[in-house]
């Protein structure tokens, strides 16, 4: 609030707008729900939650298992009360936070439940069945935290834990498939987010699965640059790439049925589709590189460089210059440490690093004065 | 069905499966047939559900996981009486009480390894199992499956030993 309230200010002196309109935007903006309110509020039941849950861990000696079984019972049956309370007040913070607190209150009924019975299940097998119990109240939230958390706990302990467990117990899992597979899950994140872009009524399932596949995606690039710029001498047998030719193989097919679906769903104009699917392409030669060979120098970098160039180009398409902007600084401090890494004596480096410098100081100084028509011509290009 | 009556089942959903849960093992744990067997284990914790004591169940079997039953984690069923060791699900003429398994890494594995436990007996208890003076007392749900529903160090119910011993 501080923030705007500074920017309308200087808006204001500057001419742009004049005083009635800042009370305007600042009467709005103050009827906004807080985001550190409700993170505050997120808190506090998270801590209380989390204190139940140690609390039934520790001290449950000397209460009965009836009693303490039907304590939970009515402590689940009063939070689902307080939401439907809020609900009938259309006070949707208070639905928001009765329900992350009925989902907590859920997974410690479920750890009660275990301990009372003995039950030796694991956690990521408790943490399922509570996915699978609570997801229609999940599907009811408002806001964003309770669908991403749902979403990311279920991706991790019904997708991702199980395949590893899988390819562990096939003998298939060396370091070569653990790269195709962190190469394939955003791929495989990108179905779903393309699914729920299609069905339209799950905006926040959406927020969550487009955030996952964009940190995936962030975090596979990386490993595959450090596999490939990092990676010592390691010779490979046959059996090694077998699997993960298999990986890159199953990769690109999952490739192709994201683009196809997308393609034929429109998910975005055909444009943009031509853009990601370049990306798409290089991505998959990127993963290629990173699971079938032994390393190969320098060349991490111009996929990176080349990956994230193209990103940019399409942020900027969309209209999110602060990504595009973002994605052009990683391009510079990748750069710079191919430069680093490329002439390792201290002389040369030093030398290497001032012209590195001067290098970004006059990119920069171009880019400054010409941002305006590339921004323009990129976002202006026909959609 | 409208939005409100959504958010109440969506409410209530959970709350009966869980009641499910709760009343499935309370079924198994009063009606099961019962046996009791000896234990060995150690002592971890699990961050969900507390303080609780990892054993090993000694069924009593010599043969039970070896050879040809050890390859793929294959199923396993052991029969208590008559003693012994079957591939298949028996009928109910052959045997009543038995126990479902998977034979790996040349164990009979039930998920039956686990009772859980105050952290402030944890130690006395765990001493105990190594010693070799624990049992667990199961109750077998007539389908293989089972519970543990006592642990008993000495013959006696570790409630009543933990307060003989204090």
């Amino acid at each position: 609030m501080a923030k705007i309230t500074r920017r309308l200010n200087k808006w204001c002196k500057e001419g742009l707008i004049d005083e009635q309109q800042v009370i305007a935007i600042e009467n709005f903006e103050a009827g906004q729900p807080s985001w550190l309110l409700r993170g505050l509020l997120g808190l506090a039941v998270t801590s209380i939650g989390i204190g139940v849950i140690a609390l039934i861990a520790s001290h449950w000696e000397k209460i009965p298992d009836v009693i303490m079984l039907g304590f939970m019972f009515v402590i689940l049956a009063i939070i689902a009360l307080g939401a439907w309370a809020m609900k009938m007040r259309n006070n949707s913070t208070g639905v928001e936070l009765f329900i992350f607190a009925f989902l907590i209150a859920c997974l410690a009924a479920i750890g009660l439940i275990s301990q009372t019975f003995n039950l030796s299940g694991r956690l990521d097998d408790a943490l399922l069945f509570w996915g699978l119990i609570v997801a229609p109240i999940t599907v009811m939230a408002q806001f964003r935290l309770v669908p991403a958390l749902w979403s990311w706990v279920m991706l991790v302990v019904g997708l991702l834990i199980p395949i590893v467990e899988w390819m562990d117990q096939s003998g298939w899992l060396d370091q070569r498939t653990a790269i195709g597979l962190v190469g394939i899950f955003p791929i495989a994140t990108a179905i779903g987010l393309v699914a729920l872009n299609k069905l339209r009524h799950f905006d926040n399932f959406e927020w969550a699965f487009r955030a996952i596949t964009v940190f995936s995606w962030f975090s596979a690039i990386v490993i595959f640059d450090i596999s490939l710029s990092w990676e010592a001498a390691n010779p490979t047998n046959k059996n090694e790439l077998s699997s993960a030719s298999l990986m890159v193989s199953f990769g690109t097919l999952l490739s192709l049925f994201v683009f196809a679906l997308a393609w034929f769903w429109e998910i975005f104009p055909r444009a943009r589709l031509i853009l990601i699917g370049v990306q798409l392409g290089i991505y998959l030669c990127f993963l290629a590189l990173a699971c079938l060979t032994n390393g190969v120098p320098y060349l991490g970098s111009v996929f990176v460089i080349l990956l994230f160039g193209f990103c940019a180009a399409d942020m900027a398409r969309a209209g999110r210059r602060g990504a595009a902007q973002f994605l052009l600084v990683m391009i510079g401090i990748r750069m710079l440490t191919f430069y680093i890494d490329a002439f390792g004596g201290l002389a040369i480096t030093a030398v290497g690093l001032i012209c590195v410098g001067v290098l970004i100081l006059l990119t920069t100084l171009v880019w400054y004065r010409k941002r305006h028509n590339v921004m323009s011509w990129l976002e202006g290009v026909p959609k | 069905m409208s939005g409100k009556y959504r958010f109440v089942a969506a409410l209530i959903f959970p709350i009966l499966c869980l009641a499910g849960l709760v009343l499935w093992n309370v079924w198994i744990t009063t009606q099961g047939q019962k046996l009791t067997l000896p234990i060995r284990g150690f002592d971890p914790r699990d961050l969900l559900a507390g303080h609780y004591l990892a054993y090993r169940i000694e069924y009593g079997f010599e043969s039970l996981c070896t050879g040809s039953r050890n390859e793929n984690d294959k199923k396993t069923y052991i029969c208590f009486a008559p003693k012994k060791i079957l591939d298949a699900r028996p009928h109910s003429s052959e045997c009543q009480k038995y126990l479902k398994g998977v034979c790996k890494n040349g164990r009979f594995q039930t998920g039956l390894n686990r009772f859980y436990i105050p952290q402030k007996h944890a130690r006395k208890l765990e001493q105990a199992v190594v010693n070799k003076r624990g049992e667990v007392i199961l109750s077998l749900d007539g389908m293989g499956g089972a519970k543990i529903t006592d642990l008993l160090i000495d013959g006696l119910s570790w409630k009543d030993w933990v307060a003989f011993k204090d």
